[in-house]
């Protein structure tokens, strides 16, 4: 797994400005048989690189504007949970039928911002301008946060730089088991290591490259052994034929690998994407059958499931995951008031309600991770500078 | 001018457009050219096989055209032939899936081949396009003739040239019955070919018994172009339809003063309706009043816990 997703590279370029940084002195030592390119901009890149395959294609450089960012969620009504993005790598190597991200980028390489320094900065500016509000950063969103070495470099470091000081958590969200590199830091439990998962006959047609179930659960088993929180994903839930028995099965193999106390949140979403995206994934996966589901035009105009079907979907899920003692944290990614009344029989109030919940459940079931006590207040106030859009087209 | 009768028929590449029953003049051979290219025995015809076909059946010796040199390959002269096309209009899909096809059957190197096409159709060629364009050519002439008189798009061609032959025929059945528009046929065949694709078998297309209703002589078209939409677009949205028939059964049920309308999404995704009322007097107010109070308010609930 591991080199078979490095050793695809083939190419990195490398801006003048990145040339001399630590982090990409480490990337090239990674990648010894990729040919090394130094251009003097990434604005140059877009003639030189125009017919290279941005997935096997690394583009060494420092950020232009910001890389930590609120996620961009979606619109409402949909409920999002005011999660921190920190996009250092974009663009994934991975092959996912229905990732978003390779209609979405259009850059030449799989950029890696090389300037952590910079996005530490960023980092501690956020966490400044809000101290009592305890944050959830990932940079899991714009790339697999470790299929590729160069991104497990930063994350490394990312581990690092929250494990003490900061009132917030780092999110590493993968579809690997590439997480060797990763376990022996000095984490504080301040570093969650998470896993999308789909059921096996789900991932092996619709997830080329990425991890089996099977290997991803048992790092997820190793993350616990060496004290990291774990996180799973049931994102995007995808509805077929007996869906329901495999999502049960499923369920089933993560707890008897995975202690549910050890597990700090699990989401629900289910597939969705922007209508044009339709005939893109038919043109490039044709033995895909995601594009040919019960899909209506949503609120947020992006392409949802019939909401009546996302809800039985959602309800076998949530009541299996929620049969337990001391269940986790399980929330909906842009998910509908009408959706969470109906499986949950609650709906947050707000954004900021539900990024409040993910703290008190934080405080309450892994004591020691958050400094203060969450105060619903913090969260209602945030200053208007930092305040989550939620109008953005969503990833 | 071209004697008639030394004029032989060929493989047809081109379609013709326009009204060709125009009295025989020399400015037909610009507002209708027929292309011809010279052989040992005669012509053979390139372009403008209706219009030569409407001069035989109108006693015409003559006719006149434009004529290509019997050295020239046939790649020569249908792309000649295209370009004075595209000045009139585009080609449509067929056509150039047939400039690709004998480009193909001539023994062209792979990069003339792509050459030749782009000069022609401006269209970067790579396998994946070849394939399309190749596909188009199982159609049968009868549905190409119906996307050509519908000007229809490289997706709708593309979209029947991926039905199974069983389908295209029972669309053409369609066709030739109903004559649909052509948003209703891409449509039909849209949601057939999704269901296929989803289901991986024709068998639930066999349960619409679609071929019988056709034959239904007790519809009348109209009749059975609702009949045949409708139990395909059940077929594609099962849930989605049938939750539409239920809250439609339902407000049927409810007694809605003239001034006042029920509106919700109708995709369902909120679990809400809004009710519009308009109040010009007094009447009106109390017949939106009792609407909301009286026995229609246990209906109102019924909508909200459906919706």
């Amino acid at each position: 797994m591991t080199a078979r997703i490095d050793r695809r590279i083939s190419k990195i370029y490398i801006t003048a400005e990145a040339e001399r940084d630590e982090l990409t002195d480490q990337i090239l030592i990674a990648y010894p048989d990729a040919r090394k390119i130094v251009v003097a901009s990434d604005r140059s890149l877009d003639a030189i690189a125009k017919s290279d395959d941005p997935k096997r294609v690394l583009l060494l450089t420092h950020s232009k504007g910001q890389v930590v960012k609120d996620c961009p969620g979606t619109a409402v009504p949909y409920l999002c949970c005011r999660y921190q993005v920190i996009n250092q790598t974009l663009n994934c190597p991975l092959d996912c039928t229905y990732c978003i991200l390779q209609f979405y980028l259009n850059q030449p390489a799989t950029i890696i911002y090389t300037d952590y320094e910079n996005i530490f900065a960023e980092i501690r500016k956020k966490g400044e301008s809000q101290p009592r509000r305890f944050l959830r950063f990932g940079t899991g969103e714009l790339g697999d946060s470790l299929a590729l070495t160069a991104s497990q470099l930063f994350a490394g470091k990312l581990i690092d730089h929250f494990a003490y000081g900061l009132n917030a958590l780092l999110e590493l969200k993968t579809k690997t088991d590439r997480i060797d590199s990763m376990l022996d830091r000095s984490h504080n439990g301040h570093t969650v290591i998470s896993w999308s998962l789909n059921p096996p006959v789900i991932t092996r047609r619709e997830e080329r490259l990425a991890a089996p179930v099977s290997a991803r659960l048992k790092s997820a088993g190793e993350a616990v052994k060496c004290g990291f929180p774990v996180g799973f994903h049931f994102d995007p839930i995808i509805d077929i034929p007996a869906g329901a028995t495999h999502y049960i099965e499923l369920i089933e193999e993560l707890y008897s690998r995975i202690d549910p106390g050890r597990i700090a949140w699990i989401s629900l979403g289910s597939l969705r994407f922007p209508p044009a995206m339709k005939e893109k994934i038919i043109e490039r996966y044709p033995h895909s059958r995601i594009p040919y589901g019960e899909m209506i035009r949503g609120l947020d105009q992006k392409m949802r499931y019939f909401r009546l079907r996302r809800i039985e979907l959602y309800q076998v899920i949530y009541r299996k995951l929620t049969a337990v003692t001391n269940p986790p944290f399980i929330y909906f990614c842009m998910e509908s008031p009408a959706v969470w009344r109906a499986v949950c029989n609650f709906v947050p109030d707000s954004n900021a309600h539900l990024d409040y919940l993910f703290a008190e459940s934080l405080w309450r079931r892994f004591p020691g991770i958050i400094a203060i006590q969450p105060e619903r207040i913090d969260y209602e106030n945030v200053p208007k500078s930092v305040e989550t859009k939620t109008e953005s087209t969503t990833v | 001018m071209t004697q008639i009768k030394t004029v032989l028929a060929r493989g047809r590449i081109f379609e013709e457009e326009g009204d060709l029953s125009l009295v025989d003049s020399p400015e037909r051979l610009f507002t209708h050219p027929v292309f011809l290219q010279k052989t040992d025995n005669g012509y053979t015809i390139l372009y403008g096989f209706e219009s030569v076909a409407q001069l035989r059946s109108s006693k015409a010796v003559f006719c006149p055209a434009f004529i290509l040199p019997a050295r020239w390959s046939l790649s020569k002269c249908v792309t000649l032939v295209a370009t004075c096309i595209l000045r009139s209009r585009a080609l449509w899909p067929v056509e150039i899936a047939k400039l690709l096809d004998l480009f193909t059957r001539n023994g062209l190197s792979k990069s003339k081949i792509a050459e030749l096409f782009r000069q022609v159709t401006h269209i970067k060629l790579n396998v994946a396009v070849a394939k399309q364009y190749l596909a188009i050519l199982e159609i049968e002439s009868s549905l190409q003739q119906y996307l050509i008189t519908k000007k229809a798009p490289l997706k709708t061609w593309r979209l029947a040239a991926e039905l199974p032959s069983e389908i295209r025929r029972l669309m053409l059945d369609l066709i030739v019955e109903c004559q649909p528009t052509l948003s209703l046929f891409e449509e039909i065949a849209r949601n057939v070919s999704e269901i296929l694709h989803r289901e991986e078998s024709a068998v639930d297309l066999e349960r619409l018994n679609l071929v019988n209703v056709l034959k239904n002589t007790d519809y009348q078209p109209a009749e059975k172009l609702a009949i045949i939409r409708g139990a395909v677009q059940e077929l594609r949205y099962p849930n989605l339809t049938q939750h539409t028939q239920r809250l439609s059964n339902l407000l049927k049920e409810i007694k809605v003063p003239q001034s006042v309308r029920i509106d919700y999404d109708k995709n369902f995704e909120e679990q809400k309706f809004r009710i519009e009322a308009e109040i010009s007097s007094a009447d009106d107010l109390k017949a939106f009043g009792d609407f909301l109070t009286g026995t229609e308010k246990a209906k109102l609930e019924r909508l909200l816990k459906i919706l």
